[in-house]
């Protein structure tokens, strides 16, 4: 086995998938974002709900692999208490830390961020920022 | 017996060159690897031999069309075709299948019924239900058991005075169900709808004889029996095919142009329209010859063997859940491990030099019918033996312990 896999699935991956922490479906949630990956059949609802232009309430529901889950898992924590404004830089600073070397990132994220030496791997981590960043997108557009 | 060994060694991707010395290549009903019998004669007909067909009055043009002619030859005995016009060259199982649902059309209104079973690859589930969009007609999908095998009671109740096409799989792509096609073909004739079979698994796995069959059409890929990328075969009975509207209209197929009228060919000229792929059909015609040597009984048994011999390891491992009939599979299986992610399980099969496939498999409504997301898919071919499978179930093993 190559280092870099066991870099990949390690503790910090592994456990924050198990913990299903933020995983928590909401049917009376404020507004509800699909994440669907139609290649792996990957598919998450982001649960949201806003007082004013701050998100107080964030989880998630679905199916998806260790990567997608830790990630999405943890783009629902990071997301508490911003506003939409600051929510759009946030995700736009994940996504980079996702998709490119960054020696300051957590832990968590440097994890998820050599994802992208794997084959079709990238888009696990990526997934629902990238939903989550079309939905306000579409939104602040209107 | 097949001499894997040997076999092994005509394909360069397994020479040791190139970094892939390690190779276990488990996604056979994806593509198969090439001999080097097909890659030879794709680049001794492109260095030597290359010039368009069907056109051109010199002796290079002719010779080219001699080629391309003889692998339609070739292709039609291979199906054992009563006549090698039969054989229409296209670019892949899916084209060949949407080359037969838009020729329909014209012929289908609201009322008609097609049919179609859960076990369909998209390629043979999307041409119908847009047909259908398109007509009117109803879309109807047969229903499969828990073992994934069709539910042959229901599916003779479906075939109906209005059912006007039954479009069904020979053998699954996903769980390797073998469908006794046979049989099914024969409820299909007694209410005198078309029959339209995927043979894109079967074709590298079992003798195809398409009179024995009686189907009126049959579509597979090269690529899936050791041939090139971009050839596809749709094999009909002559009178279908000349019922068929052309699905593409341009050069080669015409017999006459003119300000307003047209009058084209009749197959399988007339639904070969543009520049066919030349070369991909003379390797293929080599392709076919590679497999006529091996023997189609002797793969046959060797991808069942397989099959079985995977299952009975897999089983050893007590998180290891098979999709699909127990026995009597083509060379292909699914699994699910422990509720790990296809995709994880896939990951880590491919760091240890293992390729398999993991999720849906084109197959979202198979997916629908028996309650999952995805599986892990190993699929067998020629040059696969029982070592390849011990280190799949090893490398299984890692997984887990990865994951756990």
């Amino acid at each position: 086995m190559r280092d870099s896999l066991k870099k990949l699935y390690q503790q910090v991956i592994l456990e924050r998938q198990k913990s299903n922490a933020g995983f928590k479906k909401r049917d009376d949630a404020e507004i509800i974002i699909k994440a669907y990956n139609p290649l792996c059949g990957d598919k998450f609802n982001i649960y949201l709900d806003f007082e004013g232009d701050k998100v107080v309430q964030a989880s998630y529901h679905g199916y998806g692999c260790a990567l997608s889950k830790a990630s999405t898992s943890l783009m629902v924590e990071t997301i508490m208490n911003k506003s939409v404004s600051e929510l759009i830089l946030v995700i736009e600073d994940y996504l980079k830390k996702l998709r490119q070397d960054h020696e300051h990132s957590e832990e968590l994220v440097k994890a998820l961020a050599l994802a992208r030496n794997f084959p079709g791997r990238e888009q696990c981590t990526v997934l629902s920022w990238d939903a989550l960043k079309t939905y306000l997108k579409n939104k602040t557009d209107k | 017996m097949i001499d894997v060994a040997k076999i092994k060694s005509q394909f360069p991707i397994f020479s040791g060159k190139h970094g892939l010395n390690s190779l276990i290549y488990l996604d056979n009903a994806a593509t198969t690897q090439k001999p080097m019998v097909v890659l030879e004669r794709l680049q001794q007909f492109y260095s030597y031999q290359y010039a368009s067909i069907h056109r051109g009055i010199y002796q290079l043009a002719h010779q080219a069309t001699a080629y391309y002619e003889a692998a339609r030859h070739k292709t039609a005995s291979f199906l054992n075709a009563e006549n090698h016009d039969e054989v229409v060259f296209c670019k892949s199982t899916t084209e060949a299948l949407n080359m037969v649902a838009q020729g329909l059309k014209s012929r289908i209104k609201a009322g008609d019924e097609i049919l179609t079973t859960a076990l369909e690859h998209h390629a043979n589930y999307l041409p119908w239900q847009i047909l259908c969009k398109q007509t009117g007609a109803s879309f109807r999908v047969a229903p499969i058991k828990p073992d994934g095998t069709l539910d042959l009671n229901t599916l003779q109740t479906m075939i109906s005075g209005n059912t006007k096409v039954l479009a069904l799989t020979h053998i699954s792509n996903t769980l390797g169900t073998i469908n006794p096609v046979q049989e099914i073909i024969s409820m299909a004739r007694q209410r005198g709808c078309l029959v339209v079979l995927d043979a894109a698994q079967s074709i590298a796995f079992d003798k195809i004889d398409v009179q024995t069959l009686d189907c009126d059409f049959l579509a597979f890929s090269g690529h899936k029996i050791f041939g090139p990328t971009g050839i596809g075969v749709l094999y009909g009975k002559l009178g279908a095919l000349n019922e068929l509207q052309p699905y593409q209209y341009g050069g080669a197929m015409i017999v006459e142009v003119t300000q307003q009228e047209s009058t084209f060919k009749q197959a399988p000229h007339g639904l070969e329209a543009g520049t066919p792929p030349i070369a991909e059909a003379i390797a293929l015609g080599s392709a076919l010859d590679f497999v006529t040597e091996i023997g189609l009984n002797k793969i046959k048994h060797h991808g069942q063997s397989l099959s079985e011999y995977a299952k009975e390891r897999l089983r050893t491992i007590p998180e290891i859940r098979l999709e699909g009939p127990l026995r009597d599979t083509g060379g292909i299986i699914s699994f699910h491990l422990d509720g790990i992610h296809p995709h994880d399980i896939a990951t880590i099969l491919g760091d240890q030099g293992i390729a398999v496939r993991a999720g849906h498999h084109c197959c979202q409504p198979l997916m629908q019918a028996l309650g999952i997301i995805g599986t892990t898919r190993a699929s067998f071919s020629i040059y696969n033996n029982e070592d390849d499978i011990d280190q799949l179930v090893e490398a299984l093993r890692t997984v887990k312990k990865i994951m756990s």
